[in-house]
């Protein structure tokens, strides 16, 4: 028996023996017949079709939405003269500053031209704050959150270490519409002055308790105003101080925030970390220790207070003189003997 | 042609052989839902398009012909599995082992089963009209699987050549 007639007994016993016979199908094909051309489309035509008319209401719908939604405030009004001054100084303060060399007189004027212009439209925004918007449309788009950003943080931070405390509340505009882009190391120079949004934004972090070493600063910060936390935060970051591990400036922070509170011991625990990373050869993993411990020694000896917000910049600035003299390994061991002792 | 006539003579043309149709699509590989949208479908197509109705024959070839038609596009659309590779060579084969409408097989198929003995159309029973097992065949009659296999399959071949006789293929 071939497949043909397998399949065709089958398919008659099913019929004969299952009476499975085949449906009446006239009085629906005649019903069908008698329909419109476009209702006896196939299932699947159909299907299509209401697809399709489901994507036309939809993106109807979506454009009575976007028509019925109300308008995005109108942006500030400024005068013609206005805003070329806005835009003067906004040109202005764009001048890259990290390809200037400061100690070339040029490089001097360029940075003091971008420290004025920034200066002066701080001082722009905090006598007019509807004209924020605008600046920040025009200036931060590029120079807080684009590949210049640092320009801006470090002009703000010339401004924000300036003689004049009255920028504080300018600076303090620019922290409250752009906290995430502030250096840790100025929110906490701003909270030491007392600009409450600083303070808000360094409580924030540290209320969460975790070791996380953005949350040294803050954290010294609060424990030099007496706050136990903060306190409790830097005995543990210390505690954790893992002799075999590279030494990090914010372990300087702990110590100098603890040495300030009276505990001499921490300052000689961090000075033994930087003696056993060199006497193991490691003297380059400890090296922003050992400089910042040596920077801040004749305070620490004198019992001066060391500005916190200080530790940051001149670590970073002023670590670079004493280099050479700290690469002899005898005389490094002698300068570190001589901070535990 | 009036329209009144030309509706009674496509009624007509649906009664006459709308089941040939189904059965010859089952046959094809389609399942009983798509047997019966491929039937609508052949229909509306002659109502469409008439065709010149001539003899009984060529009507139901006609048909066959657009309603392989339809069902290979759904082979190739809706990746329907055919029950042969060749549909044209399963319908050279079917015509005359079904009599051209299956009704004269089916007939001869009804007389054969009384040829079986009491065993063997038993058997067929339950597979076919209760859907059992054969293993559950082989339970109910006291045979083992194998021997409810060798049952089935004389009793098909008894039957083959019987309807085979009868109409003629």
């Amino acid at each position: 028996m071939n497949r043909f007639e397998e399949r065709m007994l089958d398919l008659a016993l099913a019929e004969v023996l299952g009476g499975r016979a085949p449906p009446d199908l006239a009085p629906r094909i005649l019903a069908a017949s008698r329909r419109p051309a476009w209702l006896r489309a196939p299932r699947r035509a159909v299907a299509l079709a209401a697809v399709a008319a489901a994507a036309v209401l939809l993106a109807g719908g979506a454009v009575l939405w976007l028509a019925s939604r109300p308008a995005p405030p109108p942006p500030p009004v400024l005068s013609p003269a206005e805003e070329a001054r806005v835009l003067a100084l906004i040109a202005r303060a764009r001048t890259p500053l990290a390809t200037i060399d400061p100690s070339t007189p040029q490089g001097g004027m360029a940075q003091l031209d971008v420290f004025e212009s920034t200066r002066a439209l701080c001082r722009l925004v905090a006598e007019r704050p509807d004209v924020f918007p605008f600046v920040r449309e025009r200036l931060f788009p590029i120079e807080v959150a684009g590949r210049n950003r640092d320009v801006t943080e470090r002009t703000l931070e010339i401004l924000a270490h300036g003689p004049d405390p009255g920028e504080d509340s300018v600076i303090a505009t620019f922290l409250e519409a752009y906290p995430e882009t502030f250096p840790p190391d100025l929110v906490l120079l701003l909270a030491e002055r007392g600009v409450a949004s600083a303070e808000a934004r360094l409580g924030a972090p540290f209320a969460g308790g975790a070791l996380d070493p953005d949350l040294v600063m803050p954290a010294v910060f609060f424990a030099l105003r007496g706050d136990r936390r903060g306190e409790a935060v830097l005995r543990e970051f210390l505690a954790r101080v893992n002799p075999r591990a590279a030494a990090r400036p914010e372990h300087l922070a702990v110590a100098a925030g603890l040495y300030r509170l009276g505990d001499r011991q921490a300052w000689r625990d961090l000075a033994a970390v930087a003696r056993t990373r060199v006497e193991a050869g490691e003297a380059n993993a400890a090296r922003p220790l050992v400089v910042g411990l040596l920077y801040f020694q004749p305070a620490v000896a004198e019992g001066r207070p060391v500005p916190v917000s200080d530790l940051w910049t001149r670590l970073k600035d002023l670590e670079m003189p004493r280099l050479a003299e700290l690469r002899d390994p005898t005389r490094l061991r002698a300068l570190l003997d001589s901070l535990i002792d | 042609m009036s329209e009144a006539s030309r509706k009674a003579e496509f009624e007509s043309l649906v009664r006459d052989h709308q089941v040939a149709l189904f059965r010859y699509l089952r046959y094809l590989g389609a399942d009983e839902g798509l047997a019966t949208e491929m039937v609508q479908e052949t229909f509306l197509a002659v109502w469409r398009k008439p065709f010149e109705v001539r003899g009984p024959g060529e009507t139901r070839a006609y048909l066959r012909t657009v309603a392989r038609n339809h069902f290979l596009m759904a082979v190739r659309r809706r990746r329907v599995r055919p029950a042969f590779a060749d549909l044209d060579e399963a319908d050279r084969a079917y015509r005359p082992r079904s009599g051209d409408d299956a009704e004269s097989y089916l007939e001869a198929l009804r007389v054969c089963l009384g040829e079986l003995t009491d065993r063997a159309r038993e058997a067929l029973g339950m597979v076919y009209r209760d859907g059992r097992s054969r293993e559950e065949v082989g339970e109910a009659l006291g045979l083992a699987v194998e021997g409810v296999k060798t049952l089935l399959r004389r009793a098909r071949e008894t039957l083959r050549d019987c309807v085979s006789k009868k109409v003629g293929a």
